[in-house]
């Protein structure tokens, strides 16, 4: 696994590398050194900067001066996308956070401003879905994990709190040999 | 779906690159420099020089070139630039196009050009800001300082990107590193598993008992000695988080009541399964909290519905519907609110202190403007973002002409009467020909001399009059032509030292005419004081130049005067709309409030922020007063019967200010009513003053007010906010808003939505063919949902979205706050609104739309209107029919798919 996670990044480099070299000539073809020594594209490659330009800075939120506060939705630039997607990719364009952190929600679900039922049917509904797109491996076995992990996921999401913000996630096999050893490194 | 593929690290850098980190971020976590960084200190203080607005007292030169012109020709010759090692006057003298750098910069750094486009997004997103400021600047034409001093986004970024390549060819030499493109993906190919370590150390993610072990190896160079040690710490760090997630398995299962025998007597490819759904959930964590806290208010908020329906039904079965009142003696008073969510607890506790029926309509009240007020240099729109005004309001001092009906007259009277106006002793050429002067939205003139001649002015304003109605062309030019009589005078008094007693009319007529080019020849003034003909002409030049007597100058304030104004069959029109769009059309008591808001804060650059969003950010008074003169119009009434709309002649519509910060509601105009109205008003302000109260001493409760004994000390304590200027919250203002509902005041009057919802009166009985609700989806409806959306991200990530602690804001350049002396500009709202403390106040789910309206009246809309289809679809907002055709209320959730979308439930709805 780890020699196939390299050759994906040494290909991934020689990808871009390639790319760049096949296009070195192109991006210099249309821009000559004008007569007093300044770099001068042809106005076709200036408008393709300009329009390329607007385009990458459309998902940026407009911002109007303060003396007239402008209430507006800073992921504007993103409502083209079902609003789970706009939040994944705004999160990470502006090394943003998209949702508070679990004990904020928790303190919410303590002063009524949400019941566990209703945390516990849309857990339903998630686990119904997930399931659903798996491979099946038979309706009882479905049927037996499904209530499980409708019930880890309540008391996760309910009884622990979140765990920092780690960079890598171990994978599935990695914590299932933790647990069958007990616990121990 | 397993999670973890790469064994550390978030992603292979080769795959990064470009897309989430530019090239100085790669170089920054390879190798320990700090170029984003200083990149962003620099580009933020040649920001603040170009866009100042006037705040500085030294002033960057040359910015008229454009931002890039501008901020190279300071850069060329920036001492501390070069002292930094950088040589960026060399990179400058390359090219003297900002799209030329561009490409000259891209092609440098050796980026591919299929890469270009994601490239430069990133480095549009480092101080979005900014970015988005120069963006909003870009296509504000408008705007005074763009005209000035034009900036775009092709400009920044040409700055950006000149300063990176500097600043990386800087490191690249002291590193004694290519930092190229190529250079680094060829460096990241040959040594992954030394990029790796590098990353985690310069993260600061590294386990901390390897760190030095590390540092060490890195520096020693010695590639088998780095590899073998990466090897080690891989497998250290992984089975060490894989224990701690095993562990958070057990403790969850144990709060879900399983022991671990139980959960370890599953078989392998169960258990794999479970820990994979973990995994799942968690990436879907945030929006199942959302979910469920829009479900929740939901379900409260129908079934809530549903009782009081229930209720009503049973108890008053021969209660007149609304709109059927008699507007007898004692018949009810109306009043028109804006939607916003903090009328709401106004009207719940004004409908319960005596016999008002409320409304809710957008602050504007339906009619756009712009508005010059007395005494300022500039226009202001008075309508939500969405919308651009096309006629515009004056507000002129009432000092002589209190009989005078028309623009015309009192213009007239200010323009003669100059030396006694107010104006007067700092009439400059420009302060006079503003009046006329005016263009659409936004356009600031002269400000440095108007702001200079304003702050002489004295404090307190003289009362003014608003003046809406249109100018006949005659009354135009006549208007223009006494301007320019008026300049005459003033600059022969100054060329020639010659008075107006000694001057007669038809010579200043004739002046007049030549500095219009109507006629030429040796003027009667110059034969009379014996000046030259070349004196003569250089006057007449002066004329034209300076004092702006020339014939385009001329054509152009007639074209300003012709957008001054409604004529009455647009005023039908307007106020037609705004009653039919309510639902009041009938059954019209004796008064009519008409209540815009706005709030009071001292030394709060956020003031705006707790204004009218309908109004574009400011009061709502000037609309209130416009809507109610016009509505108190004879010929507009008359007008307004034909259309099928009967307001009585005793019926008056009265303007009214309410304070969200004090709760207190002023009426305006009273002077405008007839006296026997007089009595009534005092009730009426009586009843304000004690459904104020009430209001406030809620909004304590919701401020954690202590020690407020009674509805006046709460009054008493609000009012304090207002005044004092170290106050970081004087009102939540729309913190916590939740729901949006759209339909009659029957549906939601006996309940208390505790300040959390947008109302907005619609009678989807007289709107068969839904164009009156289609007014309200394409504008009210966007205006809330920014307003939700705002609030959303401010709290949850209120550093990056919002603009934290407003204790350490400090404004720049008269638009906008920074957080202590160089960063970006600061978006979206501060923490003091969002949060109380650390604990977030406002609850961040999607507004939840209600309608009620008929089903398939909803879906033609939708299909026909593209913005409000996206919103739903996407699941901007959470959308909910309530049909009262066949008594189902109609829940919109996009995940269920197209065909399933709508989800029906039982419900009972007001006759």
């Amino acid at each position: 696994m780890t020699n196939a996670v390299f050759d994906k990044a040494a290909g991934a480099a020689s990808d871009a590398r390639g790319q760049a070299d096949a296009d070195v000539p192109a991006a210099a073809a249309g821009s000559a050194p004008g007569a007093d020594g300044k770099h001068r594209p042809a106005l076709g490659k200036k408008l393709k900067i300009r329009s390329m330009v607007s385009v990458a800075g459309e998902v940026l939120p407009f911002f109007w001066p303060m003396r007239n506060f402008i209430h507006h939705n800073p992921l504007h630039g993103l409502e083209h996308l079902p609003f789970e997607d706009a939040v994944a990719e705004a999160t990470r364009l502006f090394h943003a956070r998209g949702w508070l952190p679990r004990p904020a929600y928790q303190r919410m679900l303590a002063d009524g401003a949400m019941q566990p039922d209703d945390l516990a049917a849309e857990i339903d509904a998630f686990v119904a879905t997930w399931l659903a797109d798996q491979d099946d491996d038979g309706d009882a076995a479905h049927g037996e994990v499904a209530a499980l992990l409708r019930e880890l996921l309540l008391a996760m999401m309910t009884a622990t709190s979140q765990p920092s913000p780690g960079d890598r996630e171990p994978c599935a096999e990695e914590v299932l040999a933790c647990l069958r050893r007990g616990g121990q490194g | 779906m397993s999670a973890g593929t790469a064994p550390l690290g978030t992603q292979p850098l080769a795959e990064q690159l470009g897309r989430d980190l530019t090239l100085y971020d790669a170089a920054d976590q390879l190798f320990g420099t700090r170029i984003g960084e200083t990149l962003n200190e620099l580009l933020i203080k040649g920001l603040m020089d170009f866009f100042d607005e006037g705040q500085s007292v030294w002033r960057m030169p040359g910015r008229k070139q454009g931002l890039f012109l501008a901020w190279a020709n300071i850069a060329r010759r920036n001492r501390r630039l070069r002292m930094r090692g950088l040589d960026v006057a060399a990179i400058l003298d390359q090219a003297d196009e900002p799209e030329a750098m561009i490409d000259l910069v891209m092609n440098r750094l050796g980026v591919p050009e299929h890469r270009w486009m994601s490239y430069v997004t990133v480095e549009l997103s480092r101080l979005h800001g900014w970015a988005g400021f120069v963006r909003w600047r870009a296509q504000a034409a408008h705007y005074y300082w763009q005209q000035r001093n034009p900036a775009d986004l092709t400009d920044y970024l040409a700055v950006r990107l000149v300063l990176g390549l500097a600043l990386l060819e800087d490191a690249g030499r002291r590193l004694r590193r290519d930092l190229r493109w190529p250079a680094l993906l060829d460096f990241a190919a040959a040594h992954p598993r030394e990029c790796v370590l590098r990353r985690e150390l310069n993260a600061g993610t590294v386990l901390p008992d390897f760190a030095h072990r590390i540092e060490v190896a890195l520096d020693s160079g010695d590639p088998a000695r780095i590899d073998a040690l990466y090897l080690v710490y891989e497998r250290e760090k992984t089975t060490r988080e894989a224990c701690t997630r095993a562990r958070r398995v057990e403790t969850m299962a144990a709060a879900a009541g399983l022991d671990r025998e139980a959960l370890l007597g599953r078989d392998d490819d169960a258990l794999h399964q479970i820990i994979d759904g973990i995994y799942a959930a968690k990436a879907h964590e945030g929006m199942l909290w959302t979910r469920s806290l829009e479900r929740a208010h939901l379900r409260s908020l129908l079934a809530r519905i549903d009782a009081a329906a229930g209720e009503e039904a049973g108890a008053m079965p021969t209660a007149p519907a609304s709109g059927e009142t008699p507007a007898g003696p004692a018949g009810p008073v109306q009043a028109l609110f804006c939607i916003d969510v903090r009328s709401e607890r106004l009207r719940r506790h004004l409908e319960a202190v005596g016999d008002y029926e409320t409304f809710g309509i957008a602050g504007f009240f339906g009619i756009p403007i712009a508005f010059v007020e007395f005494g300022k240099g500039h226009e202001t729109a008075l309508c939500p973002a969405v919308v651009t005004p096309k006629n515009v309001a004056v507000e002129m001092p009432h000092t002589h002409a209190k009989h005078a009906d028309s623009l015309f007259d009192l213009a007239h009277e200010v323009v003669h009467d100059l030396k006694n106006t107010v104006l007067a002793p700092y009439v400059t050429v420009e302060a006079v020909g503003l009046l006329f002067g005016f263009d659409m939205v936004g356009k600031t003139f002269a400000p440095r001399a108007y702001n200079t001649w304003r702050q002489r002015l004295e404090t307190r304003k003289p009362p003014a009059r608003l003046l809406f109605d249109k100018l006949s062309e005659d009354e135009a030019r006549e208007l223009v032509a006494n301007l320019q009589d008026e300049m005459v005078v003033r600059a022969v008094e100054r060329h020639f030292a010659v008075k107006r007693e000694h001057l007669t009319s038809p010579m200043i007529r004739e002046l007049r005419e030549t500095a219009l080019e109507h006629r030429k020849g040796q003027t009667e003034l110059a034969r009379r004081f014996g000046v030259d003909p070349a004196g003569e002409a250089v006057f007449i030049r002066s004329l034209q130049v300076e004092y702006r007597v020339n014939p385009d100058q001329a054509r152009i304030q007639l074209e300003h005067l012709a957008k001054i104004g409604f004529r009455p069959q647009r005023q039908a029109q307007l106020v037609g709309a705004a009653l039919r769009g309510i639902g009041l059309t009938a059954g019209f008591g004796r008064t009519v409030l008409v209540v815009g808001h706005g709030s009071t804060s001292e030394n709060n650059p956020y003031e705006s922020a707790l204004d009218c969003g309908a109004c574009g950010g400011d009061q709502g008074l000037v609309n209130a007063r416009i809507f109610a003169a016009m509505a108190n119009r004879r010929e507009v009434r008359q007008l307004l019967t034909e259309q099928g709309i009967d307001i009585p002649a005793e019926t008056h519509f009265i303007p009214a200010l309410h304070d969200t910060t004090t709760d207190e509601i002023r009426l305006a105009d009273i002077d405008e009513l007839p006296p026997t109205a007089l009595t009534r008003v005092d009730r009426i302000r009586e009843d304000l003053t004690a459904a104020g109260r009430l209001t406030a001493a809620e909004r304590c409760r919701e401020l954690g007010e202590s020690g407020i004994s009674s509805p006046e000390a709460a009054a008493r304590r609000v009012k304090r906010h207002a005044l004092d200027w170290t106050q970081v919250r004087p009102e939540w203002g729309l913190s916590k808003n939740a729901a949006f509902v759209i339909g009659r005041r029957a549906l939601t009057r006996r309940l208390d939505l505790d300040g959390r919802s947008f109302l907005h009166s619609y009678d989807y009985r007289v709107d068969p063919k839904g164009r009156l609700l289609e007014t309200i989806l394409t504008g009210p409806l966007i205006v809330a949902q920014w307003i939700n959306l705002e609030h959303f991200f401010s709290v949850v990530d209120n550093e990056a979205f919002g603009s934290g602690s407003k204790v350490y804001h400090n404004v720049v350049g008269r638009f906008g706050v920074v957080t202590g002396n160089l960063s970006d500009l600061r978006t979206g709202l501060p923490a003091q609104t969002m949060l109380r403390g650390h604990v977030p106040y406002h609850q961040p789910m999607r507004l939840v739309t209600v309608i009620e309206a008929p089903l398939a009246l909803v879906e033609a809309l939708l299909a026909k209107l593209y913005k409000p289809r996206e919103l739903v679809h996407n699941g901007w907002i959470r959308l909910v029919v309530l049909d009262p055709e066949t008594g189902q209320a109609q829940v919109y959730d996009p995940e269920h798919g197209e065909r399933d979308a709508w989800q029906p439930q039982p419900i009972r709805l007001p006759a």
